[in-house]
């Protein structure tokens, strides 16, 4: 109870600082809400499946159709063929009929004129008529109806005629009427006309099936290439709202980026108040004379002010390099004729060492003008800077006064209370001397791991 | 107890706080410290930064809180009322505002939590006067 330790615990026990900005980037986004927008993913993927079911089920049909129409294109070619086959062999028949009773005839007449040597030829055609008249009716019977009818009666014929021709030439005596003959010609003409109509009929009726079978293969063409189209058109489709859908949530991150910096802008912007306000009271507090407590209050605020105006870029992310710093805060300080030289590597400083740099610099260069290398017109102030394998920027300030003397330490006002804090605040080290020249003050500003990646990857960069 | 990052700031209600009269514990700028303090002592009332270096200063608030020690919370944050959701209890002064309405906050939540939890009625009165901290160790 009522202990008060002072100024402060230690706080090297502290969990390990993690940088603040990587601090906040890890919360989720707020706009980007994964359950909804594999929702929404889903609701296009369904209407797509659907259709490519359809689709394919419009395509099997059309292959049936398309199967079926060959088939009976196919089947018609052949049935006219056969048709064909038949009709030639039973032509073939028919003459061969005809053959055999003119060649009867010719013999039967050779015979009448004097040849007997003909008589053999005569027997032969008269022993080979039955056979063909045979084999011409069975075609005939095939093709049915009237051809059939037709058929026997062209058998009948030819066996009367054969009969006569074999009656005069036993009797010698040739009186045969021509009629018979007359006949049977009108009678196989008839069957040859009715044949070349029943061609004909199979011809036209094949030429038809092929044409259908082309007007549906056309449809099935086109068919095909109107869902090729289709499938076209839905891919192009689903390729655009993928795409839209890319943007949208790239548009959702950035916002949410957006939204990130301007709260930790405003968060920001609130503690500098703050700080700004307790600048104000703290200084206040030590100084009695109010142009004196107006004027430090001022100068503070100044540094502050010089020292977060470096990082107000557009990527919050990356704030200064610690040159500009030096440059922001120390250089307005320098009286003319007196030197400043900074060296040392291009470095990006973490935003948490902004406002404790800023104030530490701040009351040195303060406490040079008024004590220190600055207070005369031609001392030289010198800060050279590194940055060590094991994440710590070493600063050394010195001082190098215009001619050598006692040099003054400076009263411990609240300028060095203030020092302390901030290194307190920024976890660093100093260590003043003072030698011959004046004041050599060497600082020591740890940096996290995660500080160090980003300071050597954007130092990396410049 | 002060618990606040920035070091000037933590001065400065430190330094308002004691001329009110309170034995100022602090400040810390880390959690892990003011973690490691009130687990060594007892206090009576606390201001607490919600955003320390990276780090929320929740899990001293909630230890607080089971503790029954009143405490203020002092933010920049732009959404006090998350913070009332978590901690019904604790009061809230928004980033900036002076040291002396912090201290009447406080004073606020100690006489609170005298009167007992019997009363729930946390309207956000502002204290004119910070004196009443005064004897009560903060």
């Amino acid at each position: 109870m009522g202990v008060k330790p002072d100024p402060a615990p230690r706080v090297d026990d502290c969990n390990s600082q993690i940088n603040q900005w990587r601090g906040t980037a890890t919360n989720p986004p707020r706009g980007a809400d994964p359950v909804s927008s594999a929702a929404r993913s889903l609701w296009l993927l369904a209407p797509r499946t659907t259709v490519s079911a359809l689709m394919l089920l419009v395509l099997a049909a059309l292959f049936g159709a398309g199967a079926l129409t060959v088939t009976r294109a196919f089947q018609a070619e052949n049935r006219a063929r056969q048709d064909m086959t038949e009709a030639r062999d039973t032509l073939a028949q028919v003459n061969d009929l005809m053959l055999i009773l003119y060649e009867a005839e010719s013999a039967q007449r050779g015979v009448l004129l004097g040849d007997g040597a003909e008589v053999p030829a005569f027997r032969a055609a008269q022993a080979a008529l039955p056979a063909a008249a045979g084999q011409m009716q069975a075609s005939l019977d095939r093709a049915g109806g009237d051809l059939s009818v037709q058929g026997r009666r062209l058998r009948d014929l030819a066996e009367q005629r054969m009969a006569e021709m074999s009656a005069t030439l036993t009797a010698l005596t040739d009186t045969s009427p021509r009629s018979p003959m007359a006949e049977l010609r009108k009678v196989s003409d008839a069957i040859r006309r009715e044949q070349r109509a029943l061609m004909d009929a199979a011809y036209r009726q094949a030429d038809a099936e092929r044409l259908r079978a082309k007007r549906t293969l056309g449809m099935i063409g086109l068919s095909v290439l109107g869902l090729m189209a289709l499938a076209a058109l839905l891919a192009f489709r689903a390729a655009r709202s993928e795409s839209r859908m890319r943007y949208m949530r790239e548009i959702a991150v950035q916002r949410d980026r957006a939204d990130l910096v301007s709260h930790e802008l405003s968060h920001r912007v609130k503690n500098l108040f703050a700080v700004i306000m307790s600048i104000v009271s703290v200084t206040a507090r030590s100084e009695t004379d109010p142009r004196l407590a107006a004027q430090k209050t001022r100068s503070r605020i100044q540094a502050l002010a010089r020292a977060h105006e470096l990082s107000s870029g557009q990527n919050l992310m990356r704030t200064a390099l610690f040159g500009d710093l030096l440059d922001a805060v120390v250089r307005p300080y320098c009286p003319p004729g007196a030197t400043l030289r900074c060296s040392g590597p291009s470095l990006v400083l973490p935003a948490r060492l902004l406002t404790p740099m800023g104030l530490i610099f701040n009351e040195l260069a303060t406490n040079s003008v008024k004590y220190g290398a600055w207070s005369s017109q031609s001392g030289t102030l010198t800060v050279d800077w590194t940055f060590a394998s094991d994440k710590t920027l070493t600063v050394v300030w010195q001082e190098q006064l215009a001619e050598t003397g006692t040099p003054q330490p400076g009263r411990e006002g609240f300028g060095s209370t203030m020092i302390d804090l901030s290194l307190q605040q920024a976890k660093a080290m100093m260590e003043r001397r003072w030698g011959n020249t004046g004041l050599t003050a060497t600082l020591k500003f740890p940096f996290s791991s995660a500080e160090k990646v980003e300071a050597e990857a954007a130092t990396g960069k410049d | 107890m002060v618990v606040e990052d920035e070091a000037l700031l933590a001065l400065d209600l430190a330094m308002t706080m004691e001329e009110l009269g309170a034995a100022v514990v602090g400040p810390c700028y880390r959690l892990g410290a003011a973690l490691d303090l009130v687990s060594r002592m007892k206090i009576d009332g606390a201001i607490l930064d919600v955003d320390l270096n990276g780090e929320t200063v929740f899990p001293l608030a909630r230890y607080l809180d089971e503790q029954g020690v009143p405490f203020v919370f002092h933010t920049g944050r732009a959404d006090p009322a998350s913070l009332l959701e978590a901690f019904g209890r604790a009061r809230i002064c928004t980033k900036p505002s002076t040291p002396e309405r912090i201290a009447a906050c406080l004073a606020e939540a100690l006489a609170d939590a005298d009167r007992g939890s019997d009363n729930d009625n946390y309207a956000p009165a502002y204290v004119q006067d910070g004196s009443s901290a005064s004897s009560q160790q903060a």
